[in-house]
């Protein structure tokens, strides 16, 4: 079945503090800055207070930082993996 | 004329097996639906259950309980007394009726492959029982049930819940197709009537009717007794099954047993402690979920499977330690879903609840309080939107419930985080360590069960989005499930919302 997914890179994303982890698709072409944005709409202000003027960072699975300004693709980011998300400070 | 007591008669129409001349025994009791193992066949002669029943005391005994449970139902049927139960009761009773009432029916074939491929002829006959037990309570269910789809559309989901693919149902049908429709005759009766009714239903049913019937809801009461008497009797085919087994193969009897119960303690996690801890009226609670699994799950089952010279499983104190957590999680985790659910969830942190079970699980402010008090804030902020999910919760592909809901927040020991396993190439996610290790262990079943996540990553479900999975999950608008009192729990923090933003 062809479909808008396939050109999305869906992945498991889980926010510091929050209780569960969920999907989450990124464009390719999303910076990770952008994809975090995305990951912390799931989460801020519905479950975890948001910190004005504080940024998000995210980590592989390994707990190493991934560059802000790096594209999704650029990042190696691929289906099915796993992140976690959490503010910069 | 004087009647032989059932004793000195019984054997000869219990033990009804013959040595066979035109087929050999593997013929007829083939390994991979009988299950005996190496257990030679004659020790399968010495399987005694302890309560015997004939067929004709069966009949009469089930008479009676069927015309005490509908008469029961009949009187009530022309009174008010439904349309006064508090909500959260009968969110207790919608769950029990979608989650379980199919289940019943997917127990008949389980009991009648034991009713069929049991190595003796008393246990064939106890089955053949278990089977019209199994029936019964199916006709019940959906009999009760269907009285009230009139007055709640919820209730259809007794007959409708395990023909759709909501992802509570998938995760119930993906454990009890594994304990019960794909198993031998053997593994059935260890996981089944030892495992699930002595260890957990038996005994939450229990629970479940007095509690019930403590908050008004005689006719659910009454139904629930007259199931539990049942159980009692057919969850008798466990103990001597395991006895035979132990004597030859004890590590395959520990393993079914180990895995069976950390699976059906999952699934208990995100329904029986919801239902006790948040559901059920406060002033209706005998117990909390965690002393009730302690007392009547943890302490019985233990010193059962000891007898029969058992060990502890080995994720015990993981067990132990998410009793403290793990059905706080599913709760806050089920009711921001709530729209994908087929009852209506009650929050349950009012703040005579949230001293409740501050009371009960010291814990609970500290790793809870921070979670509920924003949507709280919300609620009072007038933005309901931000209490709703914007994706769906990353599922576990061994127990099908959300990774994060084994565990909490805080926890030092299991962290909130998933479990990786990469098997032929491709990646797999689990809750938790013991559901990985049963999954690799079964992988050659479990590789085919699709999660939810599964289904929209294939593009199964379309669009992909939470729309397309309402549809896909057979969820209408009017069905979904929604806050038990539309939210008005929260109001009892509008003093403190509101100097806060007096404040700010």
């Amino acid at each position: 079945m062809s479909t808008e997914t396939e050109t999305l890179i869906s992945v498991q994303a889980l926010f510091d503090g929050d209780f569960l982890s969920f999907l989450v698709a990124f464009e390719p072409t999303d910076t990770i800055e952008e994809a975090c944005d995305k990951v912390a709409f799931g989460v801020i202000n519905r479950r975890i207070p948001e910190r004005p003027g504080v940024g998000y960072v995210m980590r592989r699975e390994d707990g190493t930082e991934i560059p802000g300004n790096l594209t999704v693709t650029e990042a190696g980011l691929e289906d099915s993996d796993y992140v976690t998300v959490g503010f910069s400070s | 004329m004087t009647l032989l007591k059932r004793e000195e008669w019984h054997d000869i129409t219990r033990l009804t097996d013959w040595e066979f001349t035109y087929v050999d025994d593997g013929t007829v009791f083939p390994e991979p639906m009988s299950g005996g193992g190496a257990t030679e066949r004659e020790r399968w002669h010495a399987w005694r259950e302890d309560y015997r029943c004939s067929y004709g005391e069966y009949v009469a005994t089930q008479r009676q309980k069927e015309t005490a449970a509908y008469s029961v139902k009949a009187a009530l049927q022309r009174t008010n007394l439904f349309d006064n139960l508090d909500e959260g009761t009968k969110t207790n009773s919608k769950l029990h009726f979608g989650s379980l009432t199919q289940i019943e029916y997917l127990a008949v074939p389980a009991e009648l492959t034991m009713a069929r491929f049991g190595l003796t002829g008393g246990w064939r006959n106890m089955a053949v029982l278990g089977a019209l037990d199994e029936m019964r309570h199916t006709q019940l269910n959906a009999f009760f049930a269907h009285e009230l789809v009139s007055k709640d559309i919820h209730y259809d989901w007794a007959t409708k819940a395990y023909h759709t693919n909501n992802w509570a149902i998938i995760a119930g049908r993906a454990f009890f197709d594994g304990t019960m429709t794909s198993p031998s005759a053997v593994d059935i009766a260890l996981g089944l009537p030892f495992t699930i009714e002595t260890g957990f239903t038996n005994l939450q049913f229990v629970a479940l009717a007095a509690g019930a019937l403590e908050a008004g809801d005689v006719n659910f009461a009454n139904l629930i007794s007259s199931i539990q008497t049942d159980e009692a009797r057919h969850a008798q085919q466990g103990g001597p099954t395991l006895d035979a087994i132990m004597e030859t193969d004890p590590a395959h009897a520990q393993w079914v047993i180990d895995r069976t119960f950390w699976l059906c303690q999952r699934l208990f996690s995100i329904v029986t402690g919801p239902s006790m801890d948040y559901y059920t009226p406060l002033e209706s609670r005998e117990q909390s979920y965690r002393e009730f699994m302690q007392e009547w799950i943890c302490e019985q089952f233990l010193a059962s499977i000891e007898d029969y010279g058992l060990q502890k499983p080995w994720y015990w104190d993981e067990f132990i330690e998410c009793l403290d957590q793990s059905h706080h999680s599913g709760h806050l985790g089920t009711w921001f879903y709530r729209w994908t659910l087929f009852w209506n969830p009650n929050a349950g942190v009012s703040k005579a609840e949230r001293e409740w079970l501050c009371s009960k699980y010291p814990k609970w402010e500290e790793t809870w309080g921070p979670l509920w008090d924003q949507v709280i804030h919300n609620v009072n902020d007038g933005r309901p939107d931000l209490t709703l999910p914007t994706t769906l919760p990353w599922i576990c592909k061994m127990c099908n419930l959300p990774v994060g809901c084994a565990t909490s927040p805080g926890s030092v020991n299991y962290p909130v985080r998933p479990y990786k396993l990469v098997h032929n190439g491709k990646k797999y996610w689990f809750c938790s360590d013991p559901c990985r290790r049963i999954w690799w262990e079964d992988r050659n079943h479990m590789a085919h069960q699709r999660t939810i996540i599964d289904r929209l990553m294939d593009g199964s479900v379309q669009p992909a989005d939470l729309t397309g999975c309402f549809d896909y999950m057979g969820i209408s608008s009017e069905e979904m499930g929604d806050d038990a009192f539309n939210m008005a729990w929260a109001f009892d923090y509008a003093e403190e919302y509101a100097a806060r933003m007096a404040a700010s």
